[in-house]
């Protein structure tokens, strides 16, 4: 059932109920009190009327005759209010054996029922020295009773009025209160089918409308923002694999290319070892690519600890290779780190190290110099490689992290890269809490660098 | 299916406004209809039989609270003893010091025909009813007249009037002394009730003082007295002499 429904049928059973109880309530209270007091002022009646009997009754010498008692019945009566409407005085032999039993100074009090008037009827049994007489006192509830019938009349039109209005008007608010609800509902229909993003157009100033409002209006949004970053992690894993397949088949074509020139041809001895020497250089940069990419996932998924390390050490350590690629590729370089304890894992930071400085070295002209070094700041230590090198076209340096890219394809599978070695700097990077910041300029040179956080602090925001 | 859902709850809600409508008038009727002829028993609360006095009759006939109607007379020859016994108690309450006009007063007693009315009303005093008894003894002959009006349960005079049979004085001067004896006597009466004097009546009429042969003078009186009533500002006359 609806919710409008449900709230229109509580609301409305709670202001019929209220309103029968409690003019239930008041009415019979009001038309008990009218009963109660009118017959009060009779029995203080019939008591004076019992009083004034037996005062004559004192004079009397004997029985009274039939006249004396109305005599007497005419004076009480002139005494009495309007309460009393009739009153006689019989003596036992006059009244039927009902009201004998009564004993002295008792009364009998009923109503009857008298031809559309309702009469209370009280019967006194006064005993004097000379007789027993039975007084009867009538009094007239008629018009008690037809107070009290009107009194009802009006319960019934007053609750039906009470009932009608209240009913139209819990309508009408059933139905603006739920109104925003059915249009949220409508909403949070089209975001199911696919309308993401869509909003929830309500103009209601309550409080709990407007929040609920609002939550479906984020929630649109949060969807319409998780899907397309959903998508475009499609379009990225959709590329690397692409890119994946890619490097994988140049190397793969190559070893099948050699591997078909000895199985089908005649070679020489030094044509046999040249393709031996290329199947071996090929198969020898699958490895190495299959090494990158299980370095790569692991970096992506498991959680290094970071230790305290001294940044100088890590320098001596790192010199060693410097000195090889020096010699490799005819560059020179300077290196300068500072006593510093930084936070780092000294694998890592010499992978990363070395990945740097190599890309530095491919980068750099013969005779040219690059340098690395360390700057203390406040909370950080940042790290500086630097080079004379070609340089990297700014509208490239947002992708030189991304897998498989290579700014110069040619010179990079010359010296046998895949284009993974700053992806996986960029993962180590993001490992120690910080990432790589490239500077470069076309044919001047390029700057990377990235900071560590001093001994005592994980993070630092520099 | 949810057309006949909600009809069906529509129905119930008007079928409990109905019921809320209708179903307490008619419990209270039913209620009404079972007290009928059922019989309730109770005690009748007796309130004090009280007392009236003299002074408490006379403020409420001042105050004209009481109204005196003749609606019983018996006219009998013969009163009975209670009536006679009261008669003899009021002369002789009012002429207990003289003895002549209370000997004489019996003797015309005696010997006529006394008419005899009473009348019974009902007055309230402190909220309780008393019943009151005023008795009219009455004689007219041609020589005599006597009459009087008594509330028989305070035992008071409400007016007395009659006519005193001859008194014999030998000195002319004894006459005045005698007459305002007897006045006081009347007002004695009522001055004995706390009753301020424009609250009762006292008048004696001398018609007739006739010198007789032996040089004796007979003096007829006449009396009057009795309670006043708000606005009948008699007061009392000393005498009033005339021939």
């Amino acid at each position: 059932m609806r919710l409008s429904i449900k709230f229109f049928c509580a609301a409305y059973i709670i202001v019929l109920f209220s309103a029968g109880i409690g003019g239930s309530y008041i009415i019979k209270n009001i038309n008990d009190t009218l009963w109660d007091t009118r017959a009060e002022r009779v029995n203080t009646a019939v008591d004076y009327a019992a009083d004034s009997f037996l005062a004559f009754s004192d004079i009397s010498y004997g029985e009274l005759s039939d006249s004396q008692k109305n005599d007497v019945i005419r004076q009480i009566r002139s005494t009495l209010d309007d309460s009393v409407s009739d009153m006689d005085i019989y003596t036992a032999n006059d009244i039927n054996s009902g009201y004998t039993t009564l004993n002295e100074n008792e009364c009998a009090v009923r109503f009857i029922d008298k031809g559309n008037r309702i009469l209370m009827e009280t019967v006194c049994r006064l005993d004097t020295e000379v007789s027993d007489y039975y007084l009867f006192v009538y009094s007239d509830f008629t018009d008690i009773q037809n107070q009290c019938d009107l009194f009802w009349s009006r319960y019934g039109i007053v609750v039906f009025c009470i009932s009608a209005a209240s009913g139209i008007i819990l309508f009408i608010l059933t139905k603006r209160i739920t109104k925003p609800l059915n249009k949220l509902a409508k909403t949070a229909d089209e975001i199911a089918v696919g309308n993401y993003g869509k909003k929830a157009e309500v103009k209601n100033t309550d409080y709990e409308i407007h929040a609920l409002s609002e939550s479906i209006n984020s929630m649109s949004a949060a969807i319409q923002q998780k899907i397309n970053e959903i998508g475009a992690e499609l379009e990225n894993r959709n590329r690397f694999v692409a890119d994946f397949t890619h490097e994988m088949k140049t190397p793969m074509t190559s070893i099948m290319g050699y591997s078909q020139l000895l199985i089908s041809y005649n070679l020489n001895d030094h044509e046999k070892k040249q393709a031996a020497k290329a199947i071996y250089n090929e198969a020898k940069r699958l490895e190495k690519l299959s090494l990158q990419l299980l370095d790569l996932y692991v970096y992506q998924q498991e959680t290094t600890e970071l230790t305290e390390l001294n940044l100088f050490f890590i320098g001596e350590q790192l010199e060693k290779t410097l000195y090889f690629l020096s010699k490799k590729y005819g560059v020179y370089y300077k290196m300068a780190f500072g006593q510093n304890m930084v936070w780092a894992d000294s694998v890592l930071l010499l992978s990363l190290l070395y990945n740097l400085a190599d890309n530095a070295f491919k980068a750099s002209p013969q005779k040219s110099e690059i340098r690395i070094y360390s700057v203390a700041l406040q909370d950080c230590v940042r790290i500086y490689v630097e080079d004379e090198g070609r340089g990297i076209a700014k509208e490239n340096l947002k992708l030189l992290t991304e897998p498989f890219y290579r700014e110069d394809k040619s010179r990079s599978r010359k010296f046998g890269g895949a284009g993974l070695g700053l992806s996986l700097c960029k993962e180590i990077a993001a490992i120690h809490g910080t990432e790589l910041v490239f500077e470069s300029e076309k044919d001047k040179g390029t700057r990377v660098s990235f900071a560590l956080a001093k001994g005592g602090d994980y993070k630092c925001d520099c | 299916m949810r057309l006949l859902k909600n009809m069906g709850v529509f129905a119930l809600l008007i079928i409990l406004t109905c019921g809320v409508i209708f179903i307490p008038p008619f419990i209270s009727g039913q209620r009404e209809d079972s007290i009928l002829n059922e019989t309730v028993f109770r005690n009748y609360h007796s309130g004090n039989r009280p007392k009236i006095t003299s002074e408490q009759l006379a403020r409420l006939y001042y105050e004209r609270e009481i109204n005196i109607g003749y609606s019983l007379l018996n006219k009998n020859d013969e009163i009975g003893d209670v009536t006679r016994e009261s008669i003899d108690n009021i002369i002789e309450s009012l002429f207990s010091n003289d003895e002549n006009m209370l000997f004489a007063l019996k003797e015309i007693l005696n010997d006529s025909d006394i008419s005899y009315a009473q009348s019974n009303s009902l007055i309230k005093v402190n909220n309780q009813p008393i019943a009151l008894v005023f008795s009219n003894y009455s004689i007219q002959n041609k020589q005599e007249y006597f009459e009087v009006l008594y509330e028989e349960k305070s035992k008071t005079i409400i007016s007395f009037s009659c006519n005193v049979p001859e008194k014999r004085f030998t000195d002319l001067d004894d006459i005045f002394p005698y007459i305002e004896k007897t006045i006081n006597n009347m007002t004695d009466y009522y001055e004995k009730m706390n009753l301020s004097p424009d609250q009762y009546y006292a008048s004696i009429e001398t018609p007739y003082i006739s010198e007789n042969e032996d040089n004796t003078y007979s003096v007829y009186l006449h009396i009057y007295f009795g309670l006043q009533q708000y606005d009948d500002k008699i007061g009392y006359e000393e005498n009033v002499i005339y021939n």
